[in-house]
């Protein structure tokens, strides 16, 4: 038996969804306490957690071999990956919002907007020919309409309750985002037919 | 003085110090050894040149050029690939109709990098061209010779994947739109964007099963089938010599550099995150630059590799010891002795 093949999860919401989906195809896995690593009941994957963001920096470098997350990560980590398999859990929605009250008060063509997903927002928008001016946030990016930093946000939207108890509402959604199983090239390349097999167990 | 300045590499550089600094010459002087033994002569190309020259041909990469104006007003471009800047200097060298020429360099390369990037390694770059080359024949020497190169280095488990760039041109032509986008969809596997062509372009293997493919679709048009059965003879003649685990089939390959017109191909080697060695036939770039003469090589980041090769410690200059002797002539006189016995000796 080879050695087995690397996976990343991120920690958090999409954790528990993966675990469930991989374990309901006979990949169970189960972390023991504050063990940020462990190894599936049939040998087949080593998987490590780390933190969402952080997650397509480890499968660039090779560290690890394969990762689940959403398209929105990869995309801000601006690094290309060998395309596997989309899932069907996970999806939601990138979407500009803003106050429900607001009144368009900038100059024609130029937005001001919070957000943390500053590449895909930046690309987003130029690829519009709309100039932008960004303001990265980490977190809570709900507060700064409310609070005055920014008239408009970009952000994920999965019911939109957050906005809703924040005043704010969908102005547009700008992309589907999906949840996907992708390979570091070059290590795709080498174990091609091990992660073959692999895929096949997940896609039933 | 600026202390923040003193500790910082400017990204896209690279600074080696002693022991590294003669790993990279013990190897490139092992490389160089066998590029002479297969009859490739060296080539060394300018740092930079006139930066209009090849922006046609940097594509994405023109965003991490270094780019700066001479003392005339032109705008240059610092090395960043050496293909491009050996395509354009025997482009100059050489005259129409020349006889074949093997040529090889190592060298280093500027280009910007993400700091996070850093450890990509790909400042330094080996490589071989074979000009005035014919495929397909041609394009085994090249690959064999890689091979070697492997071999050498000592990394037998590194994987050579073929594809071809002619085929992806075949199946979809100059004219098909967002071509540049299914070249990185076949590239990074992103099937639903490819759709019907999937079957073809997915395929992964050796030559006896490349032919089994392409008698499962017979829709495929006579110059498809042409680049399809050119590959695996191709294959097939890597694999009767012996090299069935070294060379791979991967119709996934096609080339990410405009350039390339056939064959191409990349160097996988465990652990490393990217290719080590990226390569394949480019006919018509020499044109660009003077000389029609088709050619085929590769390059490979040597510095992704070093320190995976074992080399004897004794045999560095850090281990030199100390010659015995109470004189200057005397230790001078036992350093010659203990030196012409292959040891290093300082005085």
């Amino acid at each position: 038996m080879s050695e087995p093949l690397t996976l990343v999860l991120p920690k958090g919401r999409l954790f528990d969804q993966v675990q469930e989906y991989f374990g309901a195809r006979g990949l169970r896995f189960d972390f023991a306490d504050r063990k940020l690593t462990a190894l599936d009941e049939t040998g087949t994957l080593k998987i490590i957690l780390v933190k969402n963001a952080d997650l397509p920096t480890y499968v660039h470098h090779g560290i690890a071999g394969l990762g689940v997350c959403g398209d929105d990560v990869v995309y801000e980590s601006g690094h290309e990956f060998t395309h596997l398999l989309p899932f069907a859990f996970g999806g939601t929605k990138m979407a500009l919002a803003a106050r429900k009250d607001h009144v368009r008060q900038e100059a024609p063509g130029h937005l001001t907007i919070a957000t943390k997903f500053t590449k895909f927002t930046r690309d987003y928008f130029h690829g519009l020919g709309i100039p932008v001016k960004i303001i990265r946030l980490d977190g809570s990016v709900e507060l700064a309409p409310v609070l005055g930093l920014a008239p408009y946000i970009v952000d994920l939207v999965e019911t939109g309750s957050t906005l809703q108890a924040n005043g704010l509402e969908v102005l547009e959604t700008l992309k589907t985002i999906g949840v996907n199983l992708f390979a570091n090239t070059s290590y795709f390349k080498l174990r091609y037919q091990e992660i073959g097999r692999l895929v096949d167990t997940l896609r039933n | 003085m600026n202390d923040a300045q003193l500790y910082k590499l400017p990204p896209g550089t690279e600074r080696l110090v002693l022991d590294e600094a003669f790993r990279r010459q013990v190897l490139t002087h092992r490389v160089q050894n066998l590029f002479t033994s297969w009859g490739y002569q060296p080539v060394q190309t300018p740092v930079f040149d006139f930066y209009d020259l090849y922006a046609p041909f940097l594509g994405s990469s023109s965003e991490s050029v270094y780019r700066l104006v001479d003392r005339e007003g032109e705008l240059l471009v610092l090395r960043s690939d050496i293909t491009l800047f050996l395509a354009r200097s025997m482009g100059v060298v050489l005259r129409q109709g020349h006889e074949p020429l093997r040529v090889c360099y190592a060298d280093t390369i500027l280009r910007h990098q993400n700091l996070e990037d850093i450890s990509a390694n790909e400042f330094y770059q080996i490589g071989a061209e074979f000009i005035g080359s014919k495929a397909p024949a041609d394009d085994l020497e090249v690959l064999l010779l890689l091979d070697d190169i492997l071999t050498l280095l000592g990394l037998g488990e590194a994987r050579i994947h073929l594809g071809s760039r002619a085929l992806f041109d075949q199946v979809f032509g100059p004219e098909t739109p967002g071509r540049q986008g299914l070249l990185d969809a076949v590239a990074l596997r992103r099937w639903d964007e490819v759709g019907p062509w999937t079957a073809l372009f997915s395929y992964q293997g050796d030559a006896a099963g490349l032919r089994r493919l392409l008698q499962t679709l017979p829709h495929l048009t006579a110059p498809v089938r042409a680049e399809l059965t050119l590959l695996a003879d191709q294959a097939q003649a890597l694999e009767a010599l012996g090299l069935k685990d070294r060379f791979r089939v991967d119709l996934s390959e096609v080339g990410r550099h405009d350039y390339y017109t056939g064959l191409v191909f990349q160097v996988y080697q465990p652990g490393l995150g990217e290719a080590l060695a990226t390569g394949g036939r480019y006919d018509k770039l020499l044109a660009r630059f003077g000389l029609d003469s088709p050619s085929v090589g590769f390059s490979l980041h040597l510095g992704k590799v070093e320190h995976l090769v074992p080399l004897d410690a004794q045999a560095a200059p850090s281990a030199a010891k100390a010659a015995p002797g109470k004189t200057l002539a005397e230790r001078l006189d036992n350093a010659r002795k203990l030196r012409a016995e292959g040891r290093n000796v300082t005085l």
